[in-house]
């Protein structure tokens, strides 16, 4: 057990020194600190990307919700691919729109956009919660696997505070650069990692993939269907296109794009990506291969499949190995959404919406403070507990998507659609999610009589569909009001 | 309706039509891990052929 501790400790402490050091000799301005100067090349955004692609989420969550849902948890495999595909296109056009502009937080975009230092405001509001919740995940999955590794000598608490501290440190030290750092050693070390348990686990306890899904089905008949109700095909579906439309609407996602040298290097990321979703399969079959070798776990303890079937398993300096790379996988995500967020309150909600006269230099000393506030009350929810992970990151998207119209008729050639479409849309959608999560109930207790495959539907595309709705009504409603804009909205 | 959105619709459709195939015949895991390379793959061509479109 000390060996899994010495292994955990020392690689938080490397995490630490990579982090700190990656400051280098900079000046760290406001856009140095947020979004590196706009000087990444197609590795460092790619590393940068492929945080979010492999977070805590997947590491605990995509086995988790293989070993107790089985067939719906492949959405994930799906929505990476065509999110790319839709960022073949979508993501360049971002890089050439927030250079031009210089904008260097998610909230700029839409406050450029549309001219409207208000819709700047309220984007960063939904943006804030949508990324709290992304960063309760990291923080709580963090402290999950610390403890779990070091065997309980650690607890969960005293793991959440210690990576907290962590990454507030580097991050206000080194900025993106510290993220992006760490970021090269995680990706070695989870892709090695994970294909290593995807093919190890199944092969050492079943014999043979075939064998291990037969043993599966003899156990527990029709687990390997799609089920007809609840997470049924229609959820499925609906799902993959929710997510798929919500990707780039991760706040520290879309500012990763900011940081790239080119528009050829953002493309070429989306090329490369879907490929790379494939190391998400190898943590199903890890998932699949505990549900007969570790039963029993229920609930938000499905989480811990992957880790208490390698405790099983494995020597403990070795699940100190694995308990160091579910750190990084916390940390390169967690730091991000962290600058993301701060970023966007000092700049769209502090800026935009008390100081608009203020310099970038009390900008940057603003989010330097909120910084580590956010960090602090993203632990608080933390330590309350709280639903599985994918549950959370499904409400997560839901949320963010619902900034996809706005964002999508921003982008087209011959412009549809102004700010008071814009407020009106988001304000519909996020009222039909907020109305629909709130009550606890599914869609089917809002539809009753409804076919199953409508009452099924993720309530995120219900609410999409609504404020898809509103945007185009409003838009068309008020189209002599001015239209997109110059975007004068941050110079002024 | 140029070549690579011809391209993209592939992935799209396939991905889409990969839970009724699986209603009538795991089948997902494969198809989508077999899409996800496939998807990398006609990206990658038409990154080749639009080359030109991205000073």
């Amino acid at each position: 057990m000390s060996s899994a501790l010495l292994v955990i400790g020392f690689f938080l402490a490397f995490a630490l020194f990579v982090g700190i050091r990656a400051k280098g000799g900079r000046t760290m301005n406001l856009e140095q600190w947020s979004v590196g100067g706009r000087g990444f090349g197609t590795v460092l955004v790619f590393l940068l990307m492929a945080g979010e692609s492999f977070s805590t989420t997947i590491f605990l969550g995509a086995s988790g919700w293989a070993y107790s849902k089985g067939p719906p948890v492949f959405y994930i495999l799906a929505y990476g691919c065509l999110a790319y595909l839709l960022g073949y296109w979508i993501l360049p056009a971002v890089w050439r729109y927030a250079t031009a502009h210089k904008l260097v937080s998610f909230s700029d975009f839409f406050a450029s956009k549309y001219d409207s230092r208000s819709l700047g405001v309220l984007v960063s509001l939904v943006a804030v919660l949508g990324m709290a919740s992304l960063l309760i995940i990291q923080l709580r999955g963090l402290g999950i696997i610390v403890s779990e590794a070091s065997y309980g000598s650690i607890s969960q608490p005293m793991a959440v505070w210690g990576g907290a501290l962590a990454m507030i440190s580097y991050i206000l030290i080194s900025g993106i650069h510290g993220s992006a750092s760490i970021a090269i050693f995680k990706d070695i070390l989870i892709v090695s990692l994970a294909v290593f348990l995807g093919v190890y686990l199944p092969l050492h306890y079943y014999g043979s993939y075939g064998a291990m899904f037969q043993a599966i089905e003899a156990a527990r008949p029709g687990f390997m269907q799609m089920p007809a109700e609840g997470l049924n095909l229609s959820w499925y579906n609906s799902t993959i296109l929710l997510t798929m439309l919500g990707y780039f609407l991760y706040p520290h996602v879309f500012i990763s794009v900011y940081s790239a040298t080119s528009a050829k290097a953002v493309r070429r990321n989306a090329v490369v990506m879907p490929i790379y979703q494939l190391v998400i399969a190898f943590m199903f079959l890890v998932g699949f291969a505990a549900i007969l070798k570790v039963p029993g776990l229920q609930g938000a303890d499905s989480d811990l499949a992957l880790l208490r079937l390698a405790k099983a398993t494995f020597d403990p300096w070795f699940i100190g190995v694995i308990g160091g790379a579910g750190i990084l996988t916390a940390l390169v995500p967690g730091s991000t959404i962290l600058l993301s967020a701060s970023t966007l309150i000092a700049k769209n909600v502090y800026q935009q919406g008390f100081a608009p006269h203020a310099t970038e230099r009390q900008i940057t000393l603003i989010a330097k403070c909120v910084l580590p506030l956010f960090g602090l009350l993203a632990v608080y929810f933390v330590l309350r507990g709280g639903a599985t992970f994918v549950a959370l990151a499904l409400f997560a998207s839901s949320l963010l998507t619902q900034l996809f119209p706005s964002f999508f008729f921003s982008l087209l050639p011959r412009r549809f659609g102004n700010k008071y479409a814009a407020f009106a849309g988001i304000f519909a959608g996020g009222a039909v999610l907020g109305a629909i999560t709130l009550s606890g109930k599914g869609l089917a207790a809002w539809l009753p009589g409804w076919p199953v495959a409508v009452q099924s539907l993720n309530a995120g595309l219900v609410a999409l569909a609504v404020n898809l709705a509103v945007f185009v009504v409003v838009g068309t409603l008020t189209h002599r009001r001015p239209m997109l804009p110059t975007a004068q909205a941050l110079s002024s | 309706m140029k070549l690579s959105h011809l391209l993209a619709a592939l992935p799209l459709a396939a991905i889409y039509s990969g839970g009724l195939i699986a209603e009538h015949v795991p089948f997902l895991l494969a198809w989508n891990a077999l899409w996800a390379i496939l998807t990398s793959v006609i990206m990658a061509v038409m990154f080749h052929h639009d080359g030109s479109s991205i000073e």
